[in-house]
């Protein structure tokens, strides 16, 4: 009988998801996909550039021989391309960048030319992302409490890797697993009501790498427009889409973002 | 005859012989009485003009070969008539020619004896049969239905020679003034059996009938344009009228009836699909339509995020559903007022009913305080869902479910001229969620409470008042932890005063006039913290204040017998007031500043709302209309949700940021209603014009946000359609079919780069179709198809990832659909007992989707299939994945079996 209940309710309240072969109607749009951070210590930061594609899941395609400037009140910068990692372009290892000054990117492809402003905002103290025991010796990341009337807003990216165990050497499955959690100053339904999402559960021995991104306004404000059309998307209460914001000009798509990152010291899961 | 009276007398000699012969005895003695009844219900056809009284007495007889016994010294044998009549009963001919003679007639053996009426004038015979178009007097009161008291709304009384009459009103008043004379009326209402009645108006009179109920308990019309189908064939209404009889008849959703869902049945009003309390009408958004519960306006008519509507079914006595030229005192909204109007109570006798069903209950109790004078009505609902805390599905997610309703009233006859209503309501959803054991269970929940007290006055004859003071509040609270008692929430509410008078001069004028005044408050969402340290340092989005007074006046107007005009207007003035700080946006909507404001009016609005319809009856069967109507509205709900499900709710007042919207609409109409067959047909067309829509900005940030207003966006929508009904009302199989085409159209500036685009709620292709089967008084099949166009949906035309996340590149706004929806119901209704039973319960099978059409909500581009084979958003963004296009739909099939009992 019990069973019988369990099935009456879960016709009746819980949605029923299902492949759906409809076409739709693409166009190759080519546009130029931008997505960059640069952080307040020294280091080697990433800009990637690539071109949007005409079909879900195909790879993007590299943008290569573009030059790539950043510019501030502190100096010019030219990032060079990655001969091993087509589309991604570095800083050197001694560039940061700080709360203060406009940082203005410039891509130059051809004729075409793409800028971006940012600025950082002063960074925070945050304590690093706890884990629970998921059973069975595995654990699971613990998803910040969003409080809502926070005035900051950060993220926060782990990266999880276990490759180094007994465990991972006979599986063929992934061994490491990179997470990103968001807290923001907003109130979405999506997130209260988010999709069903992924579990990535760790053994434990797994390293822990975390560090926490603080957002402007309006990185904050991309982050959330990204994570309605992603993370948030597809649950019973869906909001209306649109198209992410941006702050590269001429077209454009990404974002470059200046951040106050902290990087918390390893943890080893147990 | 003569032989079934013969053997009537034998029986009742060997009454004390044998049993048997007794059974014989009864069995004939009812077999003759048969017999008259059935020769008095043969059918004749008599045209003649200038006949004496005898002369028609004649005709009959040897048409029918009944014998009439009279005095000829008594009966006005020599007066002088007109007839006319077709295939029609000889009982109803008889009533019909002598009645306004002051003659009636009794069945006496296998005679007809014809009689004076008793009580009559002496002069009544020597008066004249006419009008003598003169002095008029008036003809008022009540209408009741004979079993319960309850007043009956819009029960229709009229002359039946010259069809002029009256409807009663939305509390069972009627007035109506005619010329001095003598009168053969007819009573009639959709359900209930027709009286007729022969009144001398000689001074004003007041008189109720009470209307017994057809003997099946079964309605011929579903879904009534309010023309009872009578011999006044088609009435110049605005209304479309659905009864709770005819509601019972609709497969339900789970077993329950649902009056959102019941409306979709309506040309021009179309639902959003599965489990959706949200509907639209003729272009406009959900929330431009009014839901009046006993004249307290009800916000969230929905359940279960919808999947119910708010409403017991079994409490409803009546709804009228106004999809134009809405009632003069029932303003504020630009789309449609659905006036439902809760039962007073039984006031004959006690009585009870109700429905058990896997997934809801219900009971009702009602009955006198003093018969005839005082009663009450109690009908509560609880959802069955709280089993899920003992199923496998709660003890992994500790999910409790749980929503129930209660409507309460109270009504006195105070005298014949003062009556008194108090009706309350009362309803709450509660869905919660345990996260972490003992720490955090987030939720949502939320409650409409409504009252009015109503006072119904009739000052004299032709003036008729109804004063109500009514208030509503809608709840909505999001728990992000009951434990620390951390929650979002938000509410609107208002308290209001209203006076509206009918004034009935003549029968081709009604006068209604009144006033009403509001105050509304609405808290756009805020956040509290069980903390108080937290609490005090947290942003406050400030309250919205309101006062609004309408002042309006109209006349309904007969021209002659065919034409009818009604036209009014409203002025409605909507005042803010602080104390409050308004946040002033620039064109570019970025903040420019922010001004405070004590307690005082900041800001007011002021419309005029001007109406017009214009009616023409061509012929008995036929009428045309075309309505012209303005419309305004002040308080709006802000979402830019595109889910079928009720979710977080923010109403927000016309204020200096946000315009008040307005509507024009012009429709007209064509309807044709033929007896034999028993079909009728309708056509509408319609355009309106909406102004001042609130959209949205793209990923508009509208909970918790103090710059609301600068999120938002104003446009215009057009919208126009063609509906079209064809409907079967009696025999054993009755139904209808309706069909909409319409089109709603959106362009705001800032949206879609202002390009105009599909509303999210257009679906040019809506059909219904409803089918009813009565076997005999215990089996009814009944069963609903219904197919819409699919909702506009934005679709990606191509696709990047960026910090692995796979993110669409939308086309333009609303570029795609979903599938189309469609979908069978089902129900079979076994009623246990007889219909002359005074216990009556049924048992009740529905079938809800009954071939599982899987009709898509959303669209997803976003997901992956995990091991066991679900649909989830990746979390781990380096991970090699593949995203899977995929639907979602919120509904299977849904079989549930209810009992339903009555006394």
């Amino acid at each position: 009988m019990k069973n019988f209940i369990w099935y009456i309710i879960i016709i009746l309240l819980v949605s029923c998801e299902k492949q759906s072969n409809r076409d739709i109607q693409t166009e190759n749009k080519n546009m130029l996909i931008v997505d960059g951070i640069i952080g307040s210590y020294p280091a080697k930061y990433e800009i990637k550039l690539s071109r949007s594609s005409e079909t879900l899941n195909q790879q993007p395609v590299a943008v290569t021989g573009a030059e790539v400037i950043i510019s501030s009140s502190d100096g010019v910068h030219v990032l060079n391309e990655s001969p091993a990692k087509q589309g991604s372009y570095f800083t050197d290892s001694l560039f940061f960048a700080r709360p203060g000054p406009e940082y203005t990117l410039y891509i130059f492809i051809g004729e075409d030319v793409y800028s971006a402003k940012t600025s950082m905002v002063a960074g925070y103290q945050l304590k690093p992302l706890a884990y629970s025991s998921g059973g069975n010796n595995f654990f699971q990341i613990i998803r910040p409490v969003n409080s809502f009337s926070s005035s900051y807003a950060c993220m926060f990216k782990v990266n999880l890797n276990w490759s180094h165990l007994a465990y991972c050497q006979g599986n063929t499955g992934e061994c490491e697993a990179e997470l990103m959690f968001y807290s923001l100053p907003f109130v979405d339904v999506g997130e209260i009501f988010p999709p069903q999402s992924q579990q990535v559960f760790f053994p434990a021995g797994t390293i822990i790498k975390q560090s926490y991104y603080c957002l402007n306004t309006d990185h904050a404000a991309y982050i959330r427009a990204l994570l309605l059309e992603t993370t948030m998307n597809g649950g019973l209460f869906d909001v209306s889409r649109a198209n992410l914001p941006t702050n590269l000009s001429n077209g454009a798509a990404g974002y470059f973002a200046a951040c106050y990152i902290v990087n918390f010291p390893e943890q080893i899961a147990n | 005859m003569a032989k079934a009276v013969t053997e009537h007398h034998i029986a009742y000699r060997h009454f004390y012989c044998y049993k048997r012969s007794l059974m014989t005895a009864i069995l004939f003695l009812l077999f003759s009485s048969c017999i008259m009844a059935q020769d008095i219900n043969k059918t004749i056809s008599i045209k003649a003009k200038n006949i004496s009284l005898a002369e028609f007495i004649s005709l009959v007889s040897t048409q029918s070969g009944l014998h009439f016994s009279y005095s000829s010294q008594q009966i006005p044998v020599n007066t002088i008539i007109n007839v006319s009549v077709k295939i029609k009963k000889i009982a109803d001919v008889l009533h019909e020619v002598l009645t306004p003679l002051g003659i009636e007639y009794v069945l006496v053996e296998n005679q007809i004896v014809l009689k004076i009426i008793p009580g009559l004038p002496d002069n009544y015979h020597k008066g004249k049969l006419q009008p003598d178009g003169k002095k008029k007097y008036t003809l008022s009161g009540y209408m009741k239905d004979a079993l319960s008291g309850e007043v009956l709304t819009g029960a229709n009384i009229y002359t039946s020679d010259t069809y002029t009459g009256t409807s009663s009103n939305e509390y069972g008043f009627y007035s109506f003034s005619l010329p001095e004379g003598r009168y053969l009326l007819k009573v009639s209402f959709v359900g209930y059996q027709t009286l007729n009645d022969t009144v001398i108006l000689n001074k004003n009179i007041s008189k109720n009938y009470q209307l017994p109920l057809l003997k099946m308990n079964i309605p011929e019309v579903l879904i009534s344009a309010e023309d009872n189908l009578s011999d006044k064939a088609v009435n110049f209404t605005e209304s479309i009228r659905i009864s709770p009889l005819e509601l019972d008849q609709l497969p339900g959703f789970a077993g329950d009836i649902d009056i959102v869902k019941a409306m979709q049945s309506v040309p021009g009003i179309r639902t959003y699909g599965d489990a959706s309390a949200n509907f639209y009408v003729r272009g406009g958004n959900r929330d431009q339509n009014l839901i009046l519960v006993d004249d307290a306006p009800l916000y969230n008519p929905s359940h279960l995020f919808g999947f119910f509507s708010a409403i017991t079914p079994d409490a409803i006595r009546d709804m009228n559903v106004y999809k134009n030229n809405f009632p003069f005192n029932a303003g504020g909204r630009l789309a449609s007022v659905i006036d439902i109007r809760i039962k007073d109570g039984n006031m004959k006798r006690f009585g009870f009913s109700g429905n058990l069903g896997p997934y809801t209950s219900y009971l009702t109790f009602e009955g006198p305080f003093k018969k005839d004078v005082a009663s009450f009505f109690i009908s509560g609902r609880i959802s069955n869902l709280n089993w899920l805390a003992k199923t496998r599905l709660s003890n992994s997610k500790k999910l409790k479910i749980n929503f129930f309703d209660l409507n309460a009233k109270f009504n006195v006859i105070v005298n014949k001229n003062n009556r008194l209503y108090i009706s309350m309501y009362g309803g709450q959803d509660i869905f919660s969620r345990n996260i972490r054991q003992g720490q955090s269970t987030f939720g949502v929940t939320w409650n409409n409470i409504l009252g009015s007290i109503r006072w119904n006055h009739i000052y004299n004859d032709r003036l008729f008042s109804n004063t109500t003071v009514y208030y509503s509040r809608y709840n909505y609270f999001l728990y992000l932890s009951k434990e620390s008692d951390n929650y979002w929430k938000s509410s609107v509410s208002n308290i209001s005063l209203k006076s509206d008078y009918s004034y009935f001069p003549d029968p081709s004028n009604t006068i209604r006039t009144g006033i009403r005044a509001s105050l509304y408050f609405m808290d756009p969402g805020n956040v509290h913290f069980g903390n108080p340290d937290i609490q005090q340092n947290i942003k406050v989005i400030p309250d919205g204040k309101c006062a609004e007074v309408s002042v309006y006046a109209g006349n309904e107007q007969l021209i002659g017998e065919k034409i009818s005009l009604e036209y009014g207007f409203a002025l409605p003035v909507w005042m803010n007031f602080g104390p409050t700080t308004v946040y002033r946006f620039n064109t570019a909507y970025q903040l420019m500043d922010s001004l405070n404001y004590g307690q005082e009016v900041y800001h007011t609005s002021l419309a005029f709302d001007p109406r017009f319809s214009f009616f023409w009856q061509v012929n008995k069967k036929t009428v045309l209309n075309f309505k012209y109507s303005r419309t305004s509205q002040f308080i709006q709900i802000i979402s830019n949700s595109i889910s079928p499900l009720t979710s977080m709710e923010v109403w927000l007042p016309a204020g200096p940021n946000i315009h008040p919207q307005a509507c024009d609409e012009f429709s007209t109409g064509y309807q044709m209603v033929f007896k034999k067959p028993a079909i009728s047909v309708s056509a509408d067309a319609y355009y309106r014009q909406y102004y001042k829509q609130v959209d949205y900005k793209d990923h508009a940030n509208l909970l918790y946000n103090p710059l609301i207003e600068g999120e938002l966006r104003f446009g215009k929508t057009q919208a126009y359609g063609i509906e079209l009904m064809f409907r079967r009302y009696s025999g054993k199989f009755t139904g209808w079919i309706s069909y909409t085409f319409s089109r709603a159209i959106r362009q705001t500036d800032g949206v879609n780069s202002g390009n105009p685009y599909p509303a999210d709620f257009d679906s040019p292709n809506n059909l219904f179709v409803n089918l009813t089967f009565k076997t005999n008084k215990h089996w009814v099949f009944s069963a609903n198809w219904m197919y819409l166009t699919g909702n506009p949906y934005t679709l990606p035309v191509s696709f990047y990832y960026f910090n692995g996340y796979s993110v669409p590149v939308y086309g333009s706004k609303n570029n795609g659909r979903l599938p189309d929806y469609h979908r069978l119901d089902i129900a079979i209704t076994y009623n246990i007992n007889k219909p002359s039973r005074k216990y009556q319960h049924a048992l009740e099978l529905n079938l809800y989707n009954v071939y599982a059409r899987a009709n898509a909500i959303s669209m997803n581009f976003n997901k992956i299939i995990d091991d066991k084979g679900n649909f989830v958003v990746p979390a781990d963004l380096q991970g090699n994945y593949e995203i899977v296009p995929s639907v979602i739909s919120v509904a299977g099939i849904i079989p549930s079996i209810n009992y339903k009992f009555s006394f």
